[in-house]
């Protein structure tokens, strides 16, 4: 038996997947089933939604952010950034329901009060220390082809030309 | 070697007893997170991918957290020990593949941190057995540290934003793997996944027809993550899995109730096999470990363990017989590394219980 992903190794699991009251079965090959993503199934249905983004809406919407396009999202089937379920709201809006049957979340959300938040930056400093760490771990290893590309990243930041 | 773990030895929460081991070997639950304010990974730059995972390193120094943190970046590891990341549940394909990758891991490899994935962060918790609540408590005290420290994307609507819209709302994912060789033996799985296949839950599954087998092994987890609160989500998992676990224990009732000649002459050839093949591939394994399995539970064997069949089941995986010889073997080669590894399991110290097999009645036959 032929695997059903691939088309060309041979199938040697059954794969059942049930989604919506629909039982499916697959042969696949061991690579194929391995590749399989946490819910195939789910990720079958993710596709299908984006596919529903209306293509009338201008074609040329871009997120401000991460420059994500409505193309983009239909061929990755993943969002760019948080922004992009701002710019694209109408859109989402139609395909958050197709995948969960719902609008609104229930539950909490961000706990976080402090200020800034976000990513903040690391002091060089800081970073230098752990690149130390590491590379010392290395030295030890006697793995000293990883320990030179180390120092070469704590020269680099020495020089102050670590962007 | 740059992995801080003994890759010879399965991970250690899997020596733990854990509630209804017969049928439910594990338990996992998931939380998809992402920093406010800074893009998605496949949209950050590089640059912004090291800071997470500076700050993340900088931050578990200075958590207060229960057990010791292992830190390992992606870029560092062998291709071997990216694989076995992966057979041991503890990293995606996605993960490995990714340059900026990290992970974040406990000694136990109970709890982890998957970092520059498809989200920032994939927090993650796993147990032996059921043991749903307890997966939850552990990957939310992950959850909330990581929360304190870099604040996720979240939106009142939609809940914690996610790269993939499947996981918006809650962003959780629970699930637990479960054994059913009963329900599969005795034909009945189909019936009972459609039972249960409206009640917003996702069964994938693995395994072949009849003898061909692949394990007998199901994974459930739930569908949608919005619109729904995690109690009530792990509610209705917990729920069918309990209905499940009634099931398959009446069926492996039934399997062994009369004449279960066939069923018994399956266990045993797979005892035979794991106790003296000298070629053993994978999915033979798979399947003769799964069978050990289901006899061990019904008392066939005196001195193999539920637990001690599910680690061997990961520890015989490709990438971990690769990693304990090191180096990457051909595959024939493997597979009599495997069947040795095996033979030198269940010839130590067992022989299948002599009583244990009431004396076959073959004139009865209409059971």
């Amino acid at each position: 038996m032929i695997c059903d992903r691939c088309g060309d190794r041979e199938a040697t699991i059954h794969q059942i997947h049930v989604t919506d009251n629909q039982v499916q079965h697959l042969q696949l090959c061991e690579e194929c089933a391995k590749e399989g993503t946490e819910d195939p199934a789910a990720e079958a249905g993710v596709a299908e939604a984006f596919e529903g983004f209306k293509s009338q809406q201008e074609e040329s919407e871009v997120c401000p952010e991460c420059g994500t396009t409505l193309q983009e999202l239909r061929k990755t089937n993943r969002v760019g950034c948080e922004e992009c379920y701002s710019t694209f709201r109408d859109q989402f809006e139609q395909l958050v329901h197709r995948i969960h049957g719902a609008e609104r979340h229930v539950g909490e959300g961000s706990e976080y009060t402090g200020e800034g938040g976000g990513l903040g930056k690391v002091s060089s400093d800081k970073k230098k220390k752990m690149l130390q760490k590491r590379l010392q771990k290395r030295v030890e290893e006697e793995d000293y082809e990883r320990a030179a590309e180390l120092r070469d990243r704590i020269e680099d930041l020495d020089e102050g030309d670590d962007s | 070697m740059n992995l801080p773990i003994d890759l010879k030895q399965a991970p250690a929460w899997m020596n733990r007893t854990g509630s209804d081991r017969d049928v439910v070997v594990s338990s996992r639950l998931r939380f998809a997170r992402n920093i406010a304010g800074v893009s998605f990974p496949r949209k950050a730059e590089t640059d912004v991918k090291g800071r997470i995972l500076d700050r993340v390193t900088e931050a578990l120094d200075e958590w207060d957290l229960d057990g010791t943190f292992h830190f390992v970046a992606i870029e560092d590891l062998e291709d071997l020990e990216k694989e076995v990341i992966q057979e041991r549940r503890l990293g995606s394909p996605e993960l490995t593949g990714e340059p900026m990758g990290g992970l974040v891991f406990d000694g136990d490899e109970s709890r982890g941190l998957l970092i520059n994935e498809e989200d920032h962060f994939r927090i993650q918790a796993l147990q032996s057995g059921y043991a749903l609540p307890e997966v939850r408590e552990d990957a939310e005290e992950l959850e909330s540290a990581l929360d304190r420290e870099f604040g996720f994307a979240s939106d009142d609507e939609w809940g914690y934003l996610t790269a993939c819209p499947t996981n918006l709302g809650t962003g959780m994912r629970g699930s637990v793997l479960l054994h059913v060789p009963g329900l599969i033996l005795r034909d009945e799985i189909s019936r009972v996944l459609k039972a249960v296949a409206n009640l917003g839950l996702t069964v994938r599954g693995y395994y072949g027809e009849g003898s061909e087998s692949q394990g007998f092994y199901l994974q459930l987890s739930n569908q949608v993550t919005l619109g729904r609160s995690v109690e009530n989500l792990l509610e209705s998992l917990s729920r069918v899995t309990e209905r499940i676990i009634d099931k398959e224990r009446d069926a492996r009732r039934k399997l062994f109730d009369g004449n279960s000649v066939d069923v018994e002459d399956q266990v045993y050839r797979s005892f035979g096999v794991l106790n003296q093949a000298r070629s053993v591939g994978a999915s033979e394994a798979l399947k003769c470990l799964s069978l050990v399995r289901l006899g061990a539970d019904a008392g066939f064997f005196d001195r193999i363990g539920l637990a001690e069949i599910d680690r061997l089941t990961m520890t015989v995986q490709p990438a971990h017989l690769n990693l304990s010889i090191g180096e990457r073997l051909s595959s024939k080669d493997r597979d009599a590394y495997r069947a040795r590894v095996l033979r030198k399991r269940f010839n130590a110290d067992e022989t299948p219980n002599s009583g244990s097999s009431e004396p076959i009645e073959t004139e009865r036959s209409d059971d």
